[in-house]
Formats: structure tokens, sequence, C-alpha cells
């Protein structure tokens, strides 16, 4: 059954590529990569939760006078 | 020397190719041409200006070195700027450029035929649009991502601070009142549209609370369960209007849904993001992509035949849907698709901070343009793909056509677009609205055009095809709404703050609330008055935010022109000073024309005159009901003239501040230092 697994975590990984490549796309960042980046350059303090990480992404995106959309 | 030479055959015969569609469409007269000639003229076209023109770009010009560290590597935050890559930036870009501007211009401007319209869009997207988007995007790569207005200041000087603001603030005025507009008037009775509308909200906010709450930061989870919902309320949309209890609260007049539409603006300006702002962007963004996808596929598929003729008899500016000669009105009347000044902003913005190499700026600036001229030039077959006669009843006004069928289809005929009214009475009835006579805005006509087309390759009635379609321009256009909302509440109270400090603190939500008020009271004065206007609205409206939008493509181009003189080409200057002076010339002419033209159907002064003169003789002049009215027409028009006249004035203080740099570099052979950024190597 080790064949199941590796089409079973194939298909995961799909789906996570999916997922970060459309989220990119609208303009939210991967959580994950965040996490990675936290790990690197500030490992000694607590990284943020998933959904705190979300506002603080979504603050950041939509800031006072920053022009993400057009006509 | 044999890929050489392999190349030199392959793009030979891509260009013969793109030369026999070209010459298919414009020899093309009193019969039918398949929409396939007009999609091969224009890949033809994207392709060689992307092989070559943009490689120009790149190389000769700028020298895109990926040795060189960009932005988001030298700063990289992992939260502005942050190196994507290439492939997902270019989606990310695509989505935040392109709106509902390139689906509407080509559908108006088919009224000229469809071969002025499609030549401008493919010309001026090669030229003009793309080249504009390109040198935006790496003039801001190559400064940490600063905006526009930044650029202008550090490399032309400080004139351009506060005279960029205030254009800035009254073009996003213009701009949302009239895409605000084009909402309106594809939702006026309409019960089965205004329902799926008006869902929209509740669901965004369901997705907003379980992205939040339920489920935090699962973005595509969320998506998903909206786009379901977002159907259900597509479909129940009918059972709503067909039940004859329920439909009335439903069934709304323009001048109503104006006054709902601002309001539910400034409301969601004032609420917090995550809760309809940014859900209601997510649906978006997916449902652009997975339209215009679908639209590619349809049109591919079916390959329709144009209807529409290659050049109408109003290309002399005697046409219904707009007026004005060719020249300049064609021009200023597709703005996005050709070239889209406000594109420079979102260029200067976000983007240049997640370019991971300098050279993919090329498929991101000059290639996303090329996707939406693509748009547009679908946009245009869509329209075109419709009976002509059917073009001009939704599109001409009320006060032209008449309000029956039977009116509407004797004046349509009689401008040589044979059509009878059963035809048009069936339409309405397979679209599933009380009527589609007069439904200017461009929104329906498009709806109409791919509801055609998609009940031709897939399953689903007509009238589903055609509240998908409404649902779909409504949904990115009220997105836009919010976020012009939100960016012009931002710019006033920093406006604002320059004379009276607290009130640019945007922390303060009384600051908010005021200025979120103010500036929706702004864009909704123009909104309403359009709505009732007996003119139909989108016939001046438009023509405003044409011209706007291309006077700013005319700023950034002036700007790019200096950042080339300063970078030591100014042999190949011409590359932004051809464009540059083509939009110069375009939109002056045509906001001159607005305000003194004599005709009263062009000039707004000219009109004002006109009706002011009715008032004084105590005469009510169609298609004004009473004097009110007629006191109100005057106000607009006046009112009209002073906005085209204050645009008139940015230009020129603008473009004057540059040219006198331009002279001292280039005559007086002063040294005017490059504000780049310093070269950083790259380490990636």
């Amino acid at each position: 059954m080790r064949d199941w697994t590796a089409v079973r975590e194939k298909m995961r990984d799909l789906l996570k590529s999916v997922s970060l490549t459309t989220k990119t796309i609208v303009g939210m960042p991967s959580y994950e990569r965040y996490l990675e980046h936290h790990r690197l350059h500030h490992p000694d303090e607590a990284p943020m939760s998933e959904g705190e990480y979300y506002l603080y992404a979504l603050k950041a995106r939509y800031a006072d006078g920053k022009v993400n959309r057009c006509c | 020397m044999t890929r050489r030479i392999a190349s030199i055959l392959l793009w030979g015969l891509i260009a013969a190719l793109g030369a026999v569609a070209f010459a298919v469409l414009a020899l093309a007269r009193g019969e039918t041409v398949n929409a396939a000639w007009l999609l091969t003229a224009a890949i033809v076209t994207y392709a060689v200006a992307y092989r070559f023109y943009s490689r120009f770009i790149a190389t000769r010009i700028f020298a895109l070195d990926d040795r060189r560290a960009t932005p988001a590597e030298v700063r990289n935050d992992g939260k502005d700027y942050v190196p994507m890559n290439k492939w997902v930036l270019f989606g990310h870009h695509f989505a935040a450029i392109a709106g509902a501007g390139p689906l509407v211009g080509p559908v108006l401007a088919a009224q000229m035929g469809y071969l002025p319209g499609t030549l401008w869009i493919l010309i001026g997207v090669a030229l003009a649009g793309a080249v504009q988007d390109m040198v935006v995007l790496i003039a801001s790569m190559r400064r940490d991502g600063k905006s526009l207005g930044q650029i202008a200041r550090e490399e032309i000087g400080p004139v351009g601070g506060i005279v960029a603001s205030i254009g800035t603030l009254s073009i996003l005025v213009i701009l949302v009142a009239v895409l605000a507009l084009v909402v309106v008037k594809a939702l006026a009775q309409s019960p089965w549209g205004v329902f799926t509308v008006a869902m929209t909200i509740p669901i965004a906010m369901f997705m907003g609370v379980y992205m939040r709450f339920i489920r935090p930061g699962k973005v595509l989870e969320g998506s998903l369960i909206g786009f379901v919902l977002l159907m259900l309320a597509l479909y129940f949309g009918r059972t709503v209007a067909e039940n004859p209890a329920l439909a009335p609260y439903f069934t709304f007049d323009a001048g109503t849904l104006a006054i709902l539409i601002a309001v539910y603006g400034f409301l969601a300006s004032v609420l917090p993001v995550w809760l309809l702002l940014a859900p209601r962007d997510y649906l978006s963004s997916f449902l652009k992509i997975g339209t215009i996808v679908l639209l590619a596929i349809g049109i591919f598929i079916v390959m329709p035949e144009i209807r529409m003729p290659a050049v109408t008899r109003f290309v002399d500016g005697t046409g219904p849907v707009f007026s004005g000669p060719l020249f300049p009105f064609l021009f200023i009347t597709i703005a996005c698709g050709a070239v889209s000044g406000f594109h420079s902003l979102v260029a200067s913005g976000t983007t240049p901070k997640l370019i991971e190499k300098e050279s993919h700026a090329r498929m991101i600036g000059y290639g996303a343009m090329l996707m939406e001229s693509f748009v547009a030039i679908m946009a245009m077959i869509a329209a075109a793909h419709l009976e002509p006669g059917l073009y001009f009843a939704m599109n001409a006004p009320a006060a032209v056509i008449g309000t029956t069928a039977e009116q509407a289809a004797a004046k349509v005929s009689e401008w040589g677009f044979v059509i009878s009214p059963e035809l048009i009475e069936q339409m309405a009835k397979d679209v599933g609205e009380q009527t589609i006579l007069s439904r200017t805005g461009g929104a329906p006509t498009l709806a109409v055009g791919m509801a055609e087309i998609f009940s031709q390759f897939m399953a689903g009635a007509k009238a589903f095809w055609y509240h998908f379609a409404i649902l779909f321009e409504a949904v990115f256009i009220l997105t836009t709404v919010d976020a012009g909302t939100r960016i012009g509440r931002f710019i006033l109270q920093d406006l604002v703050g320059n004379v009276y400090k607290p009130f640019a603190r945007t922390d303060r939500w009384v600051n908010n609330v005021v200025a979120s008020a103010i500036f929706t009271a702004m864009w909704g004065y123009f909104v309403y008055w359009g709505a009732i206007d007996p003119f139909g609205g989108i016939n001046s409206l438009w023509a405003l935010f044409g011209i706007s939008n291309q006077m700013l493509a005319a700023i950034a181009l002036a700007v790019g022109t200096t950042v080339l003189i300063k970078m030591g080409k100014a042999r190949y200057a011409w590359v932004t000073v051809v464009p540059f002076t083509w939009l110069l010339a375009t939109t002056l002419t045509a906001a001159l024309m607005k305000l003194f033209s004599a005709n009263p159907a062009v000039g707004f002064l000219a009109h004002a005159a006109k009706y002011q003169a009715g008032i004084d003789r105590g005469e009510v002049l169609a298609p004004a009901a009473d004097m009110r009215v007629m006191q109100q027409i005057v106000f607009n028009d006046r009112l009209d003239a002073v906005v085209t006249g204050f645009f008139i004035l940015v230009v020129v203080t603008l473009v004057l501040s540059a040219f006198r740099l331009w002279y001292r570099i280039l005559v007086q052979k002063e040294r005017v230092p490059l504000m780049e950024s310093p070269y950083v190597p790259s380490k990636l």
C-alpha cells in the first residue's frame, strides 16, 4: 500500500502549491513562508498564529492609500 | 546560424499571417467576418510586439540585469518586499490592473464599427499602453518601489507634488462614479440582477467571518464556499424575479439604485477590511480570471461571426452611444485595453516590490498589459457579434430611440441597422429581463454577447449566462468602488492635512467617517445625476473618465521620458515621446472640444447655453421633463466643464515643468542627477 501513500503525498503537495499560487495571486502571502522567514531571522521570538498573520497581512495589503486595484 | 534562419522564417511567417488577418478585417465589406481573423490579428500583434519591441526596451534602453539585486531581494522583509515567482506575480499584477474598464470601452466604441476600435486597441497597446506599464514598473523597481508621485517629485521637481495629488483625487471621483453608474444602469428594473448582486454582501461578510474566526487564514476554502453560495444566489435570483410577492422588493429605478450604491460605498469604506473588502476582493479576483479564461475558450470554440460592419457612418460623430468624431473621441472612449494611466499607479506600488529578477519586469510590465488588451478585444468581439440593430437598441439613450420596442426598432432601422420589434422583445425574454432598451453603460451589451457565446458551447440558458456576466462585472466594479473610496478618502485626508494637521490622522475613526462621507458625496453626486440624466449619463461621464485616465498616462509617460533622458538614453526617448505626444494631442483636443465645441451634443458649454436659452424663454426642451430638470442640466454641464478645465490645467502644469527640465538637460547641457537606488549585486 506504499503506492497509495505516495499518491496521497503527491496530491497533498499539488493542493498545497495550487493553494499557494491562488493565494499569492489574490495578494495573500504564504503563512508557511512567513514561519520559515521567522525561524531564520527571529528564532528567539514566538511567531504569530495563522489567524494573527492573516490580519497582519490584510492590514499590510489594504494599508491606507495603497493603490492595488485599477479600473 | 540555422537557429537564426529558423527564427527569421518563423517570425516572417507569423508576420505574414498577421498581415493577411488585418487585410481580411480591413477589406471586408457588406458581409460578416469570422472572429478568427480578429483573434489572429490580435495574437500576431502581441507576439511580434512582445518578441521584438519589449525586448528592445528591456535590453537596449534599460539594460535589465539579473546580476543587479531587486528591491524584493535587498529589502526582503517577508511582507511588502518579497521576491515572488514570475508567473504568480504575473497573475497578481494582471488581477490588479484589469477591471471593468477594458470590458466597457470597446463596447461603446463598437458604434463606429469594429475596425477603428480594434486597430486602436492593438496599435495603442503595443506602442503606448504596454510601454507605459513596463517603463513605470522598471523605473519604480530601480527606486525601491516608489510611487509615481514620488518619482515625479524626485525626478522632475516639487511643483508636481500637490498638483498630482489633487489630479489623482479628481480622477478617482470620476472613475468611481462612472463605474458605479455602469452597475446602476445594468441593475435598473432587474430584480434578478439586484438580488444576486445584493447577496454578494452577506456572502462576502460570511466569508470574512469564516476566514477570520472559523478557519483563520484559509483563503482558498473561504473563497470556494463563497463561490458556491454566489452560484446559488444566481440560480435563486430567477425564482425571486419570477415571484410576484418578492420581486418588487428587488426592483428599483436607476435613481434609487444610485443612492443605494453610494450608501453602500460609504459603509464599505468605513467597515474593517477583513469583513467586506478583502473577501469580496478574493471572489472578484477568482471570478475575473475564471470568466476571462472561460470567455477566451468560448470564443475559440464558437468562433462567432462579427455582424457589426467594419466601419459605420457614426465615425462622423453623430452616433447615439457617445457623441464626437473618431478623432479624438475613439481614443478617449477606449482607454483601458489600449493605454490606461491608472496602471502607472499600480505598476509603481505593490508589484515592483515583489519582482525577483530585473528581467521579469518585461513579462510582468509589458506582458500583463497585452493580456488586458486581449480582454478588450474579446469585449469587442462579444459586442460586434450581436445583431447591429440590437446593439444600437441597447446602447442608444431613450431620448433618441423612445421607450417601446416598436419606436426603437423603427428608429434604429432608419439608421440602416434593420431590426424588428419582435426580435428586441424576444431577446429581453431570453435573458430574463423586462426590457433591454437603452441599457447604456456597456455591461448589459457585453452580457448579452457573452450569453450568446456561452450558451452556444455550454449547457445553460441564455438568461443564466446573462446574469452570470452581469454579476461578474458588478462584483469587480463594486470592488473598485470600495477600494477607490478608500484611496480617495486617504488622499483627501492627506491633502486637507496640509492645512489642518489633525485631519490627516487615519487612526481616528471620526476623520475616516468624515472623509469617507465627503468623498462618497463627491462621486455619489455624479452617479445620481448620471442615473436620472435623460441623456443617459454615460454619455458625458465616460468622456470625462477617458480624458482623465489618458491624461494620467501622458503624465506617466512624461515621467518615463524624464527618466530616459536622465539615464543618458535621449536617443531612444522616442519610445515614450511618441505615445506621450499622441496622448497629449488626443486628450487636449478632446478636452477642448468638450469645453468649447459649438455643437451642443459635444460641447458642455454649448449644451448649457442651449438649455439656458430655453429657461430664459420659459420653454421646456425635450428630453427634460420640467424646469427643475432644465436647471439641473445647465448646472451639471457647467460642473462638467469646470472638471474638464481643471484636468487641462493639471496636465499642462505637469507637462510644462517636465519640458523645462528636458530643456535644461538637453539644450543647456546641465547635469541633473538620476535618483536611482545604488547598484547592489544579486546573491540569488
